[in-house]
């Protein structure tokens, strides 16, 4: 993985410092709030209900266990005891004190680490394919472009103060995995004629007025990728609404000016910015990909594994659902469910935390990566190891064989944590997981993803989820809206609001009648998705309000 | 009470230019300045709000040796903007002055986008002036002010990395 050079670590050590002067200014009095509180959100510290959080940057999802090590650390010193994997590939501190957030932070540069436009009307952290590099369907490895655009967007001058705040993410397979679509810029790696170069899309985004981008550049030279988003976020810079927090991010200005005119203002832009010194150059090109070589692979062939040596079902059905197939031969990617019943989807604690970083060192190449769907992977497992490597992580509650399944739900902290929830979302996830335990009867529901957010913002990414579920207020009450059809995947939809909201005791029954639904009208082999997709929203609201005409 | 402070490119330093300001010079807004002979517009300077279209105000304000940008609050990032597209697309080599809601935490961006002169608050902190459009060692952006041996890119290939993570 990346590794920083003095040049890099020079560079987080002074904004720890700038911000450890802010931070006293502000304690001081000497510092006004409202500027401290636009100084410190763009170093990932928001005030919560409860308590100051901490967002800590996970470029692209990418940990060394050494690393990890250091977020436990910081979670037993600092905080309660865990953290909470986002669906942005970051993590964050529920429980810091606002003057130990400096030390924090000075903690996490001793790891090559920083929370720094984590929050705040800027360039946030760059997202990736948690599967970069390991991928079978992969072009071309995204993460030294992830690296590049992180270096470039990391305090540019111009872009600290947006109008609202801005999302990228790149993916380099065929498959996205990164959910490019619904991004403010998504990149895709594609080759024309033996060069590699970017598919742009922009405008993409969920939250209040949920938006699939638009194509902007079919393709561009790799080479110009930082003078065109230059040019990109100068024209948003300038032109995007800041008279309403609303309407402020860059998909509103792209569908009020069209995607043909918007691209058009940027390439008129991009003529006084290409070749200019952000080009990149072939050297330094080099220079990033060598940084993200391949681990030394064993020369192994693929392993069948008996079922004599599987110990129990639940073994089983882990190597079915969690673990994934590697482009190198003998080798397998395992995923990690941080989705067990009792703690919020996402969560983790201290010691599994240490575990984990162990398990990454003995079995897979001493890296862990972060998806958006909450769990870790583990990116190079021998498959001569799986076995052994599934006991410790039974052992520590770790193994839950449920990653796609109805269980896996992806879920914002909401209103037990978040001062801008409608309602709570962690409950709910419970419900949910509690209502499906049987694994068989999981098992043949197969693919389903459930989101849920607390609010509009739409953290819980709920709109492209295949079960979406929004928080609301009802006089005072907390009830969730749901939708159905939506889809992070290839298809990028957007799921369509299935009537009135529902009173909390009653989700788990509206679920199962929309489960129970589609089980009736399936096809051999068709998913909860596809079979939405064929047949459309009407089954699914009749299903949901039994007793009215739909 | 408002100072004005401009940095000197080569060392760094910070210049105090309010004694050499002309005693009659005013900030004008640009539909004013418009009105003015050529003659008198050279006494003024011409203060530029964030929603103004610099293409079409350039040509229409001629090459005046000072333009003003005015920052309506601290988080309105279009200025920073303006001034990048007046020294990189019209090679503007004039000041260009910040005026409005300027703070100290601010003037590094503010100077590597393109802006040699700061109207800031008159007060102990701004005397930090100095360290803070000069805080950090290197950047990742090849911006207009910037040194090239503080760029990224050059200076990557000749870092020692380090252990870790
Ligand atoms: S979706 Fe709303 S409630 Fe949930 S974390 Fe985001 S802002 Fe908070």
């Amino acid at each position: 993985m990346y590794q920083y050079d003095q040049f890099d670590q020079t560079l987080i050590e002074e904004r720890t410092r700038q911000f450890r002067n802010q931070t006293q200014r502000f304690l001081e009095g000497k510092l006004a709030s409202e500027e401290f509180q636009q100084l410190r959100l763009r170093n990932g510290l928001y005030v919560q209900k409860l308590a100051p959080m901490l967002r800590v940057a996970i470029p692209y999802g990418m940990l060394s266990s050494n690393q990890l090590r250091k977020l436990a650390h910081i979670s037993r010193k600092y905080d309660k005891g865990y953290g909470h994997f986002t669906t942005r590939q970051n993590i964050q501190f529920n429980w810091p004190k606002l003057e130990q957030v400096p030390d924090i932070l000075e903690q996490l540069a001793s790891v090559q680490m920083h929370a720094i436009q984590t929050s705040g009307s800027c360039i946030r952290n760059i997202t990736a394919d948690p599967l970069a590099g390991v991928a079978n369907d992969e072009l071309e490895d995204p993460r030294p472009w992830a690296e590049i655009i992180r270096q470039w967007s990391t305090l540019h001058p111009e872009f600290n103060w947006l109008p609202r705040k801005f999302k990228i993410a790149l993916s380099g397979s065929d498959h996205d995995r990164a959910a490019i679509k619904v991004h403010d810029i998504g990149l895709r790696l594609v080759r024309q004629q033996h060069r590699t170069g970017f598919e742009v899309w922009a405008g993409g985004g969920l939250g209040r007025t949920p938006i699939i981008a638009s194509k902007i550049k079919p393709f561009l030279e790799k080479e110009h990728l930082l003078t065109y988003l230059t040019a990109i976020l100068r024209v948003y810079n300038r032109l995007g609404r800041r008279d309403n927090k609303y309407k402020a991010r860059i998909k509103i200005l792209v569908k009020a000016l069209g995607a043909n005119a918007f691209s058009q203002h940027v390439e008129s832009e991009w003529l006084t910015l290409k070749n200019s010194p952000d080009t990149i150059s072939e050297t330094n090109i080099d220079r990033f990909r060598n940084c993200f070589s391949k681990p030394d692979y064993l020369d192994l062939v693929d392993e069948s594994i008996s079922n004599d040596d599987i110990p129990e079902s639940d073994c089983q059905l882990w190597l079915k659902h969690n673990v994934l197939d590697h482009k190198m031969s003998g080798y397998a990617i395992v995923n990690i469910a941080l989705k067990d019943i009792g703690s919020a989807p996402g969560d983790i604690s201290a010691a599994q935390m240490d575990l984990i970083a162990d398990l990454a060192d003995t079995y897979s190449s001493g890296e862990i990566r972060v998806t958006h769907e909450q769990n870790l992977v583990l990116a190079d497992v021998r498959q001569s190891d799986l076995i052994t490597l599934w006991h410790s992580l039974t052992t520590a509650k770790l193994a839950t064989a449920n990653l796609g399944l109805i269980s896996d739900v992806i879920c914002c902290p909401g209103g037990d944590f978040c001062s801008l929830a409608n309602a709570r979302s962690i409950p709910l996830a419970h419900a949910i997981q509690s209502q499906y335990q049987q694994i068989q009867e999981i098992v043949d529901i197969g693919a389903l993803d459930i989101n849920i957010s607390g609010c509009m913002n739409a953290c819980g990414h709920h709109h492209v989820g295949n079960i979406g579920i929004l928080g609301v207020d009802k006089k005072g009450l907390e009830y969730y809206q749901i939708s159905v059809g939506g889809d992070a995947g290839e298809q990028t939809q957007l799921a369509r609001i299935l009537g009135p909201a529902f009173p909390e005791q009653d989700i788990t029954q509206a679920i199962e009648r929309l489960v129970q639904c589609y089980r009736q009208s399936r096809l051999p082999q068709e998913s909860f998705i596809q079979t939405f997709n064929r047949i459309g929203i009407e089954p699914f609201k009749t299903a949901a309000y039994p007793g009215t005409t739909a | 009470m408002k100072k004005l402070i401009a940095v000197d490119p080569s060392t760094y330093s910070a210049i105090d230019i309010n004694p050499r300001k002309q005693p009659n010079e005013r900030l004008l807004a640009l539909a004013d300045y418009l009105k003015l002979s050529t003659l008198d517009r050279a006494r003024q300077v011409v203060l530029l709000e964030p929603d103004e279209d610099i293409d079409a105000v350039f040509e229409a304000i001629g090459e005046p040796p000072i333009i003003a940008l005015n920052f309506p609050n601290f988080f309105d990032g279009r200025p920073f903007s303006t001034a990048s597209i007046l020294r990189q697309r019209y090679a503007y080599e004039g000041d260009i002055r910040a005026v409005g809601a300027v703070r100290v935490d601010q003037l590094e961006q503010m100077y590597r986008c393109g802006f040699s002169s700061f109207e800031i608050d008159d007060d102990p902190l701004s005397n930090t002036l100095v360290s803070a459009v000069q805080f950090f060692s290197y950047h990742y952006q090849s911006m207009i002010s910037d040194s090239a041996d503080r760029h990224a890119c050059n200076s990557h290939n000749t870092a020692k990395p380090v252990p870790g993570p």
